[in-house]
């Protein structure tokens, strides 16, 4: 019997070929597609598993910095005293990182992702060393340890142990290798290429006790065996105000910290300058949209099967005739299931393997096969296979064999009108949800345009950016003459920070006893409200002639001009205000007020700032910024590789372009739109291929009348206008329901950004026209075959 | 073997009912070769149907092998007919995806045969028809003549005691459908019986009793002389 089933299970999809293509195609596709997903979604939900009792570690987080909102840093003295003081910190460990620091062993020299780290790390997070030991290898100041795969950029097979790094700009650290550890994994949200010790972080930039600085310092402990972390938290207040409460008046208001589990950061953190880059949105986007996709195949395949209802509908009611009984039908039909998705499945695995580059492209993850090709990949490829078998297989097998043998032999079965409508139903499910995507795509896609363009107005200008060490800054006036000097460039200027590259946040006040406000602060040099193309709105630039000028000037932003509670811009000009506190403290007068320009992710509201000249003698330029013509950006760079080699051949110069910066810090969204993207056209491809089939069916389940049709007059247009309006008629039915729906979706999404664009009716046209098109495509090549052949031969067919 | 009282088949559309079989007594006895003649749509196919046991009558009573089968369930009636009842139909009605042994071979799995005797079995009968040569083709690349010898050949490979067959020569030429007739009278011969629709009265005279029906009622039954 079992043979029997397989056997004729084979030949119906032989015979059947064309639908069958389409079918294990479709589910293969979408079934690959599944699979992808699921290894990013195991990927993304076993962050920071790798440590051991992942679920004792917690981070340092503030509810509220100094009024300034969530922080997920902390300031440098308050881990070691949490470590001191409360007995159910384990151990703990700070993690300090910022800019990517340049490092040279010997001719090679790369910017390394460097961080500062307590000795007390390897206790906290997992560190597999592979040379030198945990407990000993950063116990000195002038010891580094870095990764494997840092030690063989930089040393190749040679034993790095006991090497000497040049880390920093020229002659600021020399670190002696002192462990090599394995890389960390994928996914963790701690990770840094070489480490040292926070020992040469205070060797080199003095005692770190400032409780109301904020460094991008990440704290991290973990929890004491045998207590909560409850009974942590309840001792915060009274350990805030041994240390702060002679500092800050209000600091049970504006000093508020709490311990977030480890576990929740890449995916729920919502805290300020968060290093962890998980979405949550986008995870749930993918497994919806591998859902999505497998409901369109399964439709696909379930609509292959009831296409085929009337001819199988003879074959069921002879073998009732003969003796079969309804299990052994259901038994057969769902042998065919299983067959075309176990063939399906086979394909997908081979498809998730081909695609994994593409999709790594999209996921931003890196995948090797290796990691796909798992027991568990297995499991779940084995698991969707089976699932998808048995709800599409069901569904027919149950149909078709509960027919009367008499009426399905004769072809009259009432339930036909239903499959009908069912069929097309879901040929309208199907493009409504390509048409979801298309939409998507499109707004996703706008929306970051809508960034590009707001960040670089001018298509002809663009501005670059490059980083510099303490030795550059110092000649800043001959770097800023010799760029000057290159064709295309039109301005230089210097800053501690530029846009994309925050971090600096100082606060600032109109004097000693108003409220302080956190500012983004802009130590600049020559003309950098001009180069950036910052818009004044009231009273002037600033100008380094000036001696008043260069001795406390501050242009603020509109936001700024609002957190000071002036009523105006035009009112602040002339106002005088304190930056920083304490021995760090300088007075100046407001000269200028800046129209709102973005240095965060318009995800987020635009904070208040400050450009000012360098108010303290250690405050320096770290970048450089060049407003040049886009058309000479070839010549710039290698201008700015050259002077900047004449200046300091020790460092390096690495040019950004502002429009890509600010594209970086949407990755998640740029990711969610290549999403998006790729999905749409793997939907829209699928839909097509249902739709062909069933045109195919249609036309081969009208043979007969076109034939008598054509011998009656009917026109080739006719008929090809008879059989593809049906389906054209279902595509716009779908157009209209997507339209409401994935307003509202993409609505929704966009509302995650502060500044945004609307959604124009434009994309609905484009979305629209597409999807109607390549269904257009699909239906007319088989409506023209029927048309174009010769009546006799349908007739002859019957 | 066969018995009917006062059958009834009536069809229901949404607005028609047709009176298809009205109050017909048929009785049928084990080895005779009936033949039921009458116009286009007097209700031979139904009445053939509902002895054949692959539909229900509306009304009346049944007896089939001393089974009262007219208010038997779809899984009753399959089991008495795959181990009692051959068909043969117009339209031959072959399963295309199948060879010519395997249709042949398909009641014989369902009975729950073994193998290797529905290898014998099977090849005895296509021997007996004459169908050996095409046991590996499909049906479509065979001729009518010889895809309805294929059809009597799977009606009688589980030796049914009753062997039902609607215009089993409609489509055939006059020669193929000699041999059909001849098929049937021979196994007749070896003990089937046999229920035979026809419109020619030439094949309806290969019986040995012939049913004539009208508008749904038996009107005579008389008897083939040359036959008694
Ligand atoms: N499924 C059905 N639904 C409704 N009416 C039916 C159905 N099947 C048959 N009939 C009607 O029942 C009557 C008898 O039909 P039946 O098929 O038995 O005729 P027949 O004697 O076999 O005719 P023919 O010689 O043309 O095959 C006809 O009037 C037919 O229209
Ligand atoms: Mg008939």
């Amino acid at each position: 019997m079992f043979k029997n089933f397989l056997k004729v299970a084979f030949r119906q999809l032989r015979k059947n070929r064309f639908y069958a293509i389409i079918s294990i195609s479709g589910l293969a596709l979408s079934i690959g597609c599944c699979l992808l997903m699921l290894s990013y979604l195991q990927s993304e939900w076993s962050y920071d598993q790798q440590n051991h009792q992942p679920e004792r570690l917690y981070r340092v987080v503030f509810e509220n910095y100094l009024g300034q909102g969530k922080f997920a840093t902390t300031p440098l003295p308050i881990g070691p005293a949490l470590g001191q003081e409360l007995p159910e910190v384990a151990s703990v460990t700070r993690v300090a990182k910022g800019l990517t620091t340049l490092t040279r062993y010997q001719d090679k020299r790369f910017f390394e992702n460097l961080a500062f780290i307590d000795t007390a790390f390897a206790e906290v997070f997992h560190l597999d060393f592979i040379e030198g030991d945990a407990a000993t290898a950063l116990a000195t100041p002038q010891s580094v340890v870095i990764s494997e795969s840092y030690a063989k950029k930089y040393f190749g097979d040679a034993n790095p142990i006991g090497k000497t790094l040049e880390i920093g700009s020229s002659g600021a650290l020399y670190s002696t290798v002192s462990g090599v550890f394995r890389d960390f994994p994928q996914n963790t949200t701690v990770e840094f290429d070489l480490a040292l010790p926070f020992s040469t972080f205070e060797s080199a930039y003095g005692p770190a006790e400032l409780w109301q600085q904020m460094p991008g310092n990440y704290t991290f402990f973990r929890l004491a065996e045998h207590t909560s972390i409850e009974v942590a938290e309840a001792k915060l207040t009274a350990f805030t105000e041994r240390h702060l409460a002679d500092q800050l008046d209000d600091w049970q208001q504006n000093y508020q910290m709490a311990f977030q589990p480890l576990l929740d950061i890449h995916l729920h953190s919502d805290y300020g300058r968060e290093s962890s880059s998980g979405n949550l949105k986008t995870l749930y986007l993918l497994g919806l949209i591998a859902l999505i996709l497998l409901l369109i195949a399964g439709i696909n395949y379930v609509n292959y099967t009831t296409a085929r209802f009337p001819k199988r509908a003879k074959e069921v009611s002879i073998r009732k005739i003969i003796g079969a009984n309804r299990r052994s039908l259901i038994g057969q039909f769902m042998m065919e299931t299983v067959l075309t998705t176990a063939l399906a499945g086979i394909l997908a695995i081979v498809l998730a393997n081909l695609f994994l580059p593409g999709f790594n492209l999209i996921s931003g993850k890196s995948f090797q096969a290796a990691d796909l090709n798992q027991p568990w990949f297995y499991a779940s490829a084995l698991a969707v296979i089976m699932l998808v078998g048995l709800i599409a297989g069901i569904f027919p097998a149950l149909f078709l064999s509960g027919f009367r043998p008499l009426e399905a032999m004769k072809g009259k079965f009432h339930q036909l009108s239903m499959a009908d409508l069912s069929r097309k139903g879901l040929v309208v499910g199907q493009f409504a949800a390509s048409v979801i995507l298309l939409v998507a795509t499109l707004v996703v896609w706008q929306q970051m345009e809508y960034v590009r363009e707001s960040i670089r107005p001018e298509v002809s200008e663009q501005v670059g950016v490059f980083q510099i060490n303490g030795k550059l800054s110092e000649q800043f006036p001959i770097l800023q003459e010799e760029l000057q000097q290159v064709a295309g460039v039109e301005r230089v200027a210097g800053g501690s920070n530029v846009a994309t590259f925050t971090g600096d946040s100082w606060p600032m006040q109109l004097d000693l006893n108003s409220p302080k406000v956190q500012t983004e602060n802009y130590a600049v040099q020559g003309a950098f409200l001009e180069t950036m193309g910052y818009e004044l709105i009231a009273g002037r630039s600033l100008d380094a002639s000036r001696a008043s000028d260069r001795n406390g000037a501050f242009v603020i932003n509109e936001t700024a001009v609002k957190a000071f509670d002036f009523p105006s811009a035009a009112a602040a000009v002339g106002e005088r205000a304190l930056f920083g506190s304490g021995k760090s403290q300088k007075e100046g007068q407001i000269i200028g007020v800046v129209k709102d320009f973005h240095f965060q992710s318009f995800h987020d509201q635009v904070e208040p700032a400050v450009i000012q000249f360098a108010p303290f003698d250690w405050m320096r330029s770290q970048f450089v910024a060049v407003r040049f013509q886009s058309d000479e950006t070839d010549r710039l760079q290698t201008a700015v590789k050259e002077i900047v080699q004449t200046l300091d051949p020790n460092w390096h110069a690495d040019l950004h372009f502002l429009d890509e910066q600010f594209m970086e810090l949407h990755q998640n969204d740029l990711q969610q739109g290549r999403i998006f993207g790729s999905f749409a056209l793997l939907a829209i491809f699928i839909s097509c291929l249902g739709l062909l089939g069933l045109v195919t069916y249609s036309a081969e389940q009208r043979t007969k009348e076109i034939g008598i049709r054509k011998v009656l007059g009917a026109s080739m247009a006719g008929i090809f206008r008879m059989l593809s309006m049906d389906f054209l008629r279902l595509v716009l039915i779908a157009f209209l329901i997507a339209v409401p729906i994935s307003w509202y979706l993409m609505t929704n999404w966009l509302e995650g950004f502060t500044y945004r664009i609307d959604i124009s009716v434009v994309v609905y046209l484009l979305a629209g026209i597409s999807a109607f098109a390549i269904a257009m495509l699909a239906v007319s090549f088989q409506s023209l075959r029927a048309a174009v052949a010769n009546p006799v031969e349908s007739l002859r067919n019957e | 073997m066969i018995k009917t009282k006062g059958l009834v088949k009536v069809y229901r559309t949404d607005e028609v009912e047709t009176t298809a079989l009205n109050e017909v007594d048929v009785e049928i006895k084990q080895g005779e070769f009936v033949s039921i003649m009458g116009p286009s749509g007097c209700g031979k196919s139904t009445l053939l149907n509902i002895l054949g046991l692959i539909d229900n009558p509306s009304g009346g009573e049944y007896h089939f092998l001393d089974h009262e089968v007219s208010n038997y369930s779809e899984r009753q009636r399959s089991n008495l007919r795959k181990n009692n009842i051959g068909f043969i139909f117009q339209s031959f009605n072959l399963i295309d995806e199948l060879t010519v042994f395997e249709n042949v071979e398909l009641p014989l799995i369902y009975t729950k045969v073994g193998s290797k005797e529905r290898k014998e079995r099977v090849d005895e009968v296509l021997e007996k028809m004459n169908m050996m040569h095409r046991r590996n083709h499909f049906p479509q690349q065979l001729s009518g003549g010889q895809q309805q010898r294929v059809a009597v050949a799977r009606a009688i490979v589980n030796n049914p005691k009753l062997i039902l067959a609607d215009e089993p020569t409609g489509n055939l030429d006059s020669s193929n459908g000699d041999d059909v007739m001849k098929t049937l009278v021979h196994l007749n011969q070896e003990g089937a019986t046999i229920l035979m629709v026809t419109h020619s009265q030439y094949c309806a005279e290969f019986g040995n009793r012939i049913i004539r029906m009208l508008d749904g009622q038996v009107v005579t039954e008389n008897v083939v002389q040359q036959y008694l």
